[in-house]
């Protein structure tokens, strides 16, 4: 079940990071091609210009011979003012023609051929207009062979400028091409793309409310389980109420009728049947201890559990006090109390533990010369450590397992009275403050309690 | 103590034992002629307002009532609350005499204006000395207004 669902997580996790793989993967690839689409529509309009351009220059020369053959005709000069124009603007033109195709080689080569041409052009229409001016045409046919040249190189011109404007019409095409190819290329990516990336969410968002709806079955389960630890709880409370109830009245009756017997009947019995009924009176009272250590045992399992500030040195006091009170003590007992750490628990339970280890400490001391009771505390890693040390009679380790058991005794009662109930209560009230009891001893030689509790509360 | 008191004491209590040791506890210190014990709630209610069996006995309001907390058909603390909502008996002490020291019935018997509450010792002897101490000082020395008992 556990292995299933860190499975079914990692599917999870896998999706959501295909689909964001798969979205960047889309923003990285339209980006990319819109830039490309903007610079090539740039490329575009640069070849327009520069085949726009060179039409200008082409238009130039042609008007710079319309005017030089007007001049040959008439001799005025005045015919000749389109072909200075011409002649003036054609290096700046043909500069910055340059400047346009100055990344494209191709181009270049193109333009210095066109340059050579424009300028030899115009050296012929030059040539004519001087031989004219100087008259130096000696006849009809001198002019007609140098408009002739001069015709000739403006064809040269013409089929270089074609040639060139086919160039890039045909690179024009290519480039249209192209962007048709990476245009449907980008569709494709952003339809089937988006679509995974949807569908990888959908995947991931299903995977995920069946996870939720899972985790809402455990919860009600857990829920149904709390209801029913609830329910056994009320049974135990009402199990424990009648057992003070029901339990001690017929050892009520035993006592007292064991009791009236001996004041009815004292001078019909004898000492045997007197000592018979000390008997029955001592068990009924045996059992009267061990079913309110019971009672007890079962109290502090399920008592509500405050979480208070515990001044255990004003606790400690408490109990010591209320100890020598109840019990008479040995008469040279010594009590060490050193300094102690507060901690946080529940007073009432707190001082129950207090109470049981100090009485035990005291009690199997008790047959020692100099009976010696010590307690000291320490803080480590987050939790502070009580230890209570006497000098009483110890325990055999062996039989360490047993210490903390209900009902496990490891003296005889005509050695030490108790029912054996004490150490379970006190380690079900340091389990239910989350901490560690243990203990160590030596036969003969003493015994050391020590229990753990959290700093702060858990 | 004086000798011989007559004094009336209505006794609900439903284990043999338990009642008879609080009679001898009782008498111990000379309370002994006029102990009514009934064996539940209903027997105890019935006493108190003259129905059933008691329909016909003499017109008298004991002067101390001692409930047993857990009784069949009618509880202690049924008997209780009849006791102390009813204009007629709210005046008459009722000390409770139980083996339950639970907290709730505690709070519940004080809550419904009960006049003491008493567990019941398992020891005998612990158990003579405290029912008698309550059964002087309620049914002796405390002062009852006249109309009663």
């Amino acid at each position: 079940m556990l292995v299933l669902k860190t499975r079914k997580d990692m599917l999870i996790s896998a999706a959501i990071v295909l689909a964001f793989i798969l979205l960047i993967v889309i923003s990285v690839i339209t980006y990319t091609r819109t830039s490309q689409f903007l610079l090539s529509s740039r490329w575009v309009d640069h070849t327009y210009t520069v085949l726009s351009q060179i039409n200008l220059l082409l238009s130039e020369l042609k008007d710079a011979e319309t005017s030089q053959r007007g001049f040959l005709l008439t001799n005025d000069e005045k015919f000749l003012e389109p072909y200075n124009r011409a002649v003036a603007s054609l290096p700046s033109a043909i500069q910055r023609l340059k400047f346009l195709t100055k990344d494209n080689f191709d181009q270049q080569d193109d333009i210095a051929l066109f340059e050579e041409l424009a300028n030899r052009k115009l050296l012929f229409l030059q040539q004519a207009i001087n031989m004219q001016r100087r008259h130096a045409f000696k006849s009809d046919e001198d002019v007609l062979k140098t408009l002739q040249g001069g015709q000739n190189t403006m064809d040269e011109l013409r089929a270089h400028i074609q040639n060139m404007s086919l160039r890039e019409e045909l690179l024009l095409s290519q480039r249209t091409d192209m962007e048709k190819k990476h245009a449907v290329s980008t569709r494709r990516w952003i339809l089937f793309g988006n679509l995974g990336a949807i569908f990888l969410i959908l995947v991931s968002y299903f995977l995920l409310s069946q996870q939720i709806s899972q985790r809402i079955i455990a919860q009600r389960r857990a829920e149904k389980t709390a209801l029913q630890l609830e329910i056994t709880n009320k049974e135990l409370e009402s199990f424990s109420y009648s057992v003070s109830h029901d339990l001690r009245s017929p050892l009520r009756a035993i006592d007292g009728y064991s009791r009236m017997f001996e004041e009815d009947y004292a001078d019909k019995v004898d000492d045997e049947g007197k000592r018979m009924l000390s008997v029955v009176r001592d068990n009924s009272k045996k059992m009267r201890m061990l079913i309110d250590d019971l009672l007890d045992f079962a109290r502090t399992g399920r008592k509500e559990m405050a979480r208070d500030e515990i001044n255990m040195n004003q606790l400690v006091d408490e109990v010591w006090l209320e100890l020598l009170s109840a019990e008479q003590p040995h008469p040279t007992l010594q009590f060490y109390k050193h300094h102690l750490y507060p901690v946080w628990g529940d007073q009432v339970l707190l001082k129950q533990l207090l109470s049981n280890l100090l009485s035990n400490a005291v009690k199997y001391s008790s047959t020692q010369e100099q009976p010696k009771v010590e307690i000291t505390s320490q803080q480590k890693d987050g939790e502070v450590i009580y230890q209570i040390h006497d000098n009483g009679v110890g325990f055999d380790m062996r039989y360490y397992k047993k210490l903390f058991g209900v009902f496990q005794r490891l003296h005889s009662a005509e050695e030490f009275s108790g029912t054996g109930v004490g150490l379970a209560i006190v380690q079900r009230i340091i389990l239910r403050h989350k901490g560690r009891v243990w203990a160590q001893s030596e036969l003969g030689v003493g015994s050391t309690f020590s229990f753990s509790l959290p700093v702060k509360g858990v | 103590m004086p000798n011989s008191q007559l004094v009336h004491i209505l006794l609900a209590e439903d284990s043999e034992t338990d009642a008879e040791m609080t009679m001898r506890a009782l008498r111990k210190i000379n309370l002994k002629n006029e102990i009514v014990w009934v064996k539940n709630g209903q027997a105890a209610l019935d006493y108190l307002f003259y129905e059933g069996e008691f329909v016909d006995r003499p017109k008298r309001v004991p002067r101390l009532v001692l409930l047993d907390l857990k009784m069949p058909k009618v509880d202690g603390i049924e008997v209780l609350q009849k006791i102390k909502t009813t204009a007629s008996t709210k005046q008459i002490p009722v000390v409770m005499l139980t083996s339950s020291a639970e907290e709730q019935d505690i709070v519940r018997s004080y809550e419904l204006g009960v006049n003491s509450y008493l567990v019941k010792p398992v020891e005998f002897d612990r158990f003579v000395e405290e029912v008698s101490k309550v059964g002087c000082y309620w049914a002796i020395l405390n002062k009852i207004p006249s109309t009663l008992g």
